[in-house]
């Protein structure tokens, strides 16, 4: 179109009519109405309207390019004069059928608005059948000869169709299109049959090779043709390429060939004429037959390569949506197949059933009993989403799991080693086993509901995730059991570590996993037992070392055990959980603290007789409370002691037979405080302070305020201690404890470490001292030693000189002084400045030293410096 | 009760032996039925929505100007216009996958699927739109 709206340009510039110039050309679009007029309606167009239409005012009545055409060119050249000529020149057109009779077949009159404009871009021509056009030649030869031919070999052979010839025919033409593109040039050289057969079996792009292609991709061989809901239900079908090929080709290739050649290799039969946009048109005789094409502007590189991107995203997404299409043709045959197959399956029971029961045949019913159909499992983003939560879920959960589990044996661990009251041992090893014991059993049981859960969720999944599963389920299920029981290893060293957050979903490769024996896990409990142990002895032993010998200590004393805990009857051991909140479930089975510690405690044990100071037995039932060993019954939550001294002091000895006394003092200091509860309000007001407190909407004033002020008291008593903490140990002797030695040694070494210490520090000064003086002493020596040595150097030079002053006398003063300086200045240029300098200043510094006064020549400048120190 | 005969004999182990062969194929047909709806599923997801078949999304991914299922409107036109289009309704796509349930042509035109999936309760947005246009149904 573009050349021709050029021609267009170049006409109407040359004609230069007003109208045309303000009319622009424009493509014929379909969105744009036009308006039919017909012949009569052309009379009364107003002349505006039509030079505003301007339709076109061509010369001819065609374009200029169509005026090439030869019976058009003809007509033109005759000019007016052929009108009242006999023979008139005529453009020759194709006939036209008066009456199509399958016209019906293909233009609906009904027309059906389409949901979208556009289904299909082939033209009618490129659907309807093949490509081949037979005509009147084919039909002859078809009808005459060839199935004729086959009727008289066979009278009851299948003829070969109309139909079937075109598919023949075209099937030929695009094999030779592909083998010999140029065959124009050479139309003899057309191969033969047996050479185009391999190319003629090779793609079948008509409608039956689709179909059959189509068919196998979706393994349907149901034994008919293969329909889609799209295709009529045609009564005769053409058969297939292959068997027409086989059957016919080999016949009919020769006609087919003879006719190529007798069209030069050319088409054999007309095909229309198109614009192709890079051509130039040549003069063709049938140019005026071409079909018109809109064509679009080439524009811009960037927009070509966006509407290539946008051509490849189409077949793309068509692509995917072949695809699609043919996996939901697939599983509709599958599904139609299982369909068939259950009704095979059902019809199949019945019968055994029957046959069954008329014979009487027992047999194991499996087969004939249905099974419930497994579920659809399709993973959906949904279901994959929840499965994440799931495996998110418990893997925290066993997280949690595992770091509570750890923390509490952490706990329990320390909790019993920490017990100063635990004597015996084995108590507190069973207890040990039995949580540990309990630990171990619910890692396991842990790993094994992971395992479980895993599973569950695998079955969800389908196969595939089965699969995956699987694998790493055992090596995990061992890996968490060892790094648990690493961790309770390590917890045991630490004794009161916190609880850390344990790792149960580390993966690690095979050949990462440390290979760690079975037997192992036993030795690694065993040690870590060892270690409680020993460490509670350990502690032990220290607790009671503390206190010596001094007093019979009850309420402390390690080595007393104070209960046997125990489970409920109704508990096992494996089915105890290990928390703490189970914990509280122990049961005191006895207490072992002393077989009568009811009676000691209440005072009325038979064999504790009591003195007074005096030795005299008292036998009062007033005393009863002196009879108490323990003063405060440390399992009456009422009593509350909140002194840091005892109350009473105690002391045990051994008396003569073995007797033992214990003496019983009470500590003046703390009866004075208890019996005096007003000493402490010398410092405070504590009715200031309750007011304070029970009024807390005041303001409070920072500097009056006496609920402060008490707190400052409380923690200055707390912290502001001269004594360490624990026992009441003085600060002093804090060194000789750390040293595990007595105070007395403690000093001793210690006066010792200062003492040789400072005698290190003397011996170093002084021989530090000594050095310096023996230094400074050599350097004085060695300076004199030079400056003897320079004297008695310038003493030879001045007695050369007089000698040479001698006989040099008779010349004048004038060289003779002239001499003196060359003298000098040949020795040592460089030093004459110094030279100049030095008479003055040596005979200050040193008059004494030096009798002449002549200058010293060799001598650098840092010598008197030396010297003078 | 006649004692069998050896024909009925044959007659019942053929037909067991078919039996057993037809429980064999059904089976191996369920699970190829399976796959395929897996395989559907998938590549629908890979295809049309934002996110992976692992339900990972798909980030920097180029913004396609249209496909099968949201048609071409606009396909041939620039980029830029298109932008004004593509904010989609999410009300019905909760995971963000710019493939809404509903739009699921294709998986979901297997009905057993279909009502599995909603017996699961694993299709949000497929029922509500059902309900929201009943007559389409």
């Amino acid at each position: 179109m573009s050349s021709a709206v050029k021609e267009l340009g170049q006409t109407d510039s040359g004609r230069q009519s007003a109208g045309s110039s303000r009319f622009r050309h424009r493509k014929i679009s379909v969105k744009q109405h036009l308006r039919i007029y017909r012949p009569s309606d052309v009379k009364n167009l107003d002349k505006q309207e039509l030079q505003q239409r301007d339709v076109v005012d061509v010369e001819t009545g065609v374009e200029k390019n169509e005026e090439k055409e030869v019976h058009l060119h003809r007509i033109l050249q005759k000019g007016a004069s052929q009108i009242n000529d006999e023979k008139k020149e005529y453009i020759p057109t194709p006939d036209v059928l008066p009456d199509w009779k399958e016209f019906d077949k293909f233009y609906d009159k009904k027309f059906n608005e389409p949901s979208t404009y556009i289904k299909f871009s082939a033209t009618v021509e490129d659907c309807c059948g093949s490509n081949y056009n037979m005509d009147e030649q084919d039909e002859t030869f078809l009808n005459e000869q060839f199935n004729k031919q086959l009727r008289e070999e066979d009278p009851k052979a299948a003829i070969l169709t109309e139909d079937e010839f075109e598919i023949l025919c075209s099937a030929f033409e695009s094999a030779i299109a592909e083998r010999q593109p140029f065959l124009s040039i050479d139309p003899e050289s057309i191969l033969s049959f047996d050479e185009l057969k391999a190319t003629l079996l090779k793609v079948d792009l008509g409608d039956n090779g689709i179909r059959s292609s189509l068919a196998q991709e979706l393994d349907y061989n149901a034994g008919k043709r293969f329909l889609t809901q799209f295709d009529p239900e045609s009564e005769t079908m053409a058969r297939p390429l292959t068997t027409l090929i086989d059957t016919y080709g080999s016949q009919l290739y020769d006609y087919w060939k003879s006719r190529k050649i007798e069209s030069n290799g050319g088409n054999i039969f007309p095909t229309l004429k198109f614009e192709r946009p890079g051509e130039k048109e040549e003069i063709d005789p049938y140019v005026c037959f071409r079909r018109r094409e809109v064509r679009h502007p080439r524009k811009t590189r960037r927009i070509d390569i966006i509407n290539c991107q946008k051509l490849r995203n189409l077949h793309k997404e068509l692509k995917h949506a072949k695809e699609l299409a043919l996996l939901i043709a697939q599983r509709e045959n599958t599904s139609l197949k299982l369909i068939e197959r259950e009704q095979d399956i059902l019809d199949d029971r019945v019968k055994i059933k029957s046959l069954k029961r008329s014979l009487d045949i027992k047999d194991d019913d499996t087969n004939l009993v249905s099974h419930r159909r497994k579920r659809v499992a399709v993973v959906t983003l949904e279901k994959r989403l929840q499965i994440q939560e799931e495996e998110a879920k418990a893997a925290q959960l066993a997280k949690e799991k595992a770091a509570a589990e750890a923390a509490e044996a952490a706990a329990a661990v320390a909790a019993a080693a920490g017990s100063k009251k635990a004597a015996k041992n084995r108590t507190l090893k069973k207890h040990l086993e039995q949580l540990l014991k309990s630990g171990q059993k619910l890692t396991k049981q842990q790993a094994l509901q992971l395992q479980q859960l895993q599973k569950g969720k695998g079955d969800g999944k389908g196969s595939k995730k089965d699969e995956l599963l699987g694998l790493p389920q055992q090596s995990a299920e061992q890996l968490q059991q060892q790094q648990l029981l690493q961790q309770q290893q390590q917890l045991l060293h630490q004794q009161q570590a916190p609880s850390i957050s344990s790792h149960v979903y580390v993966k690690l490769p095979f050949a990462k996993i440390p290979d760690i024996a079975l037997e192992d896990v036993d030795k690694l409990l065993y040690d870590k037992e060892r270690n409680a142990k020993r460490y509670v002895q350990e502690r032990m032993e220290k607790r009671k070392q503390e206190d010596g010998n001094l007093f019979f200590n009850v309420t402390d004393d390690p080595y007393n055990p104070v209960f046997e805990l125990g489970l409920p009857k109704d508990h096992t051991d494996s089915e105890t959980p290990f928390s703490s909140i189970a914990s509280s479930k122990f049961q005191i089975d006895r207490s072992f603290y002393t077989p009568n510690l009811d009676k000691y405690l209440n005072g009325t044990a038979d064999d504790l007789k009591l003195f007074n100071k005096n030795g005299e037995k008292m036998q009062s039932a007033k005393y009863v409370d002196m009879k108490k060993v323990e003063l405060y019954n440390p399992f009456d939550t009422q009593k509350e002691i909140k002194s840091r001294e005892f109350p009473i002091k105690f002391r045990k000895r051994i008396g003569r037979a073995g007797i033992q006394y214990i003496d019983r003092k009470p500590n003046d200091s703390c009866a004075s405080v208890r019996n005096k509860p007003s000493v402490l309000n010398e410092f405070m007001d504590f009715s200031a302070i309750d007011k304070e407190n029970t009024n807390p909407d005041a303001v409070i004033d920072v500097y009056d305020s006496k609920s402060d002020e008490l707190s400052r008291m409380y923690d200055k008593w707390k912290y502001n201690s001269p004594m360490s903490s624990d026992y009441g140990m003085p600060f002093s002797s804090e060194p000789s404890r750390l040293n595990k030695l007595s105070d007395e040694t403690q000093t001793i070494r210690f006066g010792v470490m200062l003492g040789s210490k400072s005698y290190e520090q003397l011996r170093k000064s002084t021989i530090r001292y000594r050095r310096d003086y023996i230094n400074k002493v050599r350097q004085q020596k060695m300076l004199q030693q030079q400056m003897q040595q320079q004297q008695l150097l310038q003493q030879q030079q001045l007695q050369q000189q007089s000698q040479q002053s001698q006989s040099n006398s008779q010349s004048t003063s004038q060289t003779n002084s002239s001499k003196k300086k060359n003298n000098t200045n040949n020795k040592s240029p460089s030093k004459a400045s110094s030279n100049k300098s030095t008479p003055n200043y040596t005979v200050k510094r040193e008059p004494g030293e030096t009798d002449s006064p002549t200058p010293m020549p060799s001598q650098s400048s840092s010598i008197p410096q030396e010297t003078s120190i | 009760m006649s004692e069998p005969t050896p024909q009925q004999q044959q007659e019942y182990a053929a037909l067991k032996e078919h039996l057993k062969q037809a429980l064999a194929d059904r089976k191996q047909l369920g699970d190829d039925l399976n796959r395929l709806q897996q395989q559907v599923y998938d590549k629908e997801t890979e295809y049309f929505s934002q996110v992976t078949p692992e339900g990972l999304l798909i980030t920097g991914a180029p913004v396609s100007q249209g496909n099968i299922i949201r048609g071409f409107d606009g396909f041939a036109k620039n980029a830029h216009h298109q932008n004004t289009h593509h904010g989609a309704p999410q009300h019905d796509d909760p995971l963000g996958t710019g493939l809404p349930n509903k739009d699921r042509v294709f998986s979901l035109s297997d009905m057993e699927f279909v009502k599995q999936m909603l017996a699961d309760d694993l299709l949000p947005g497929f029922d509500d739109a059902k309900e929201s246009q009943p007559g389409n149904h």
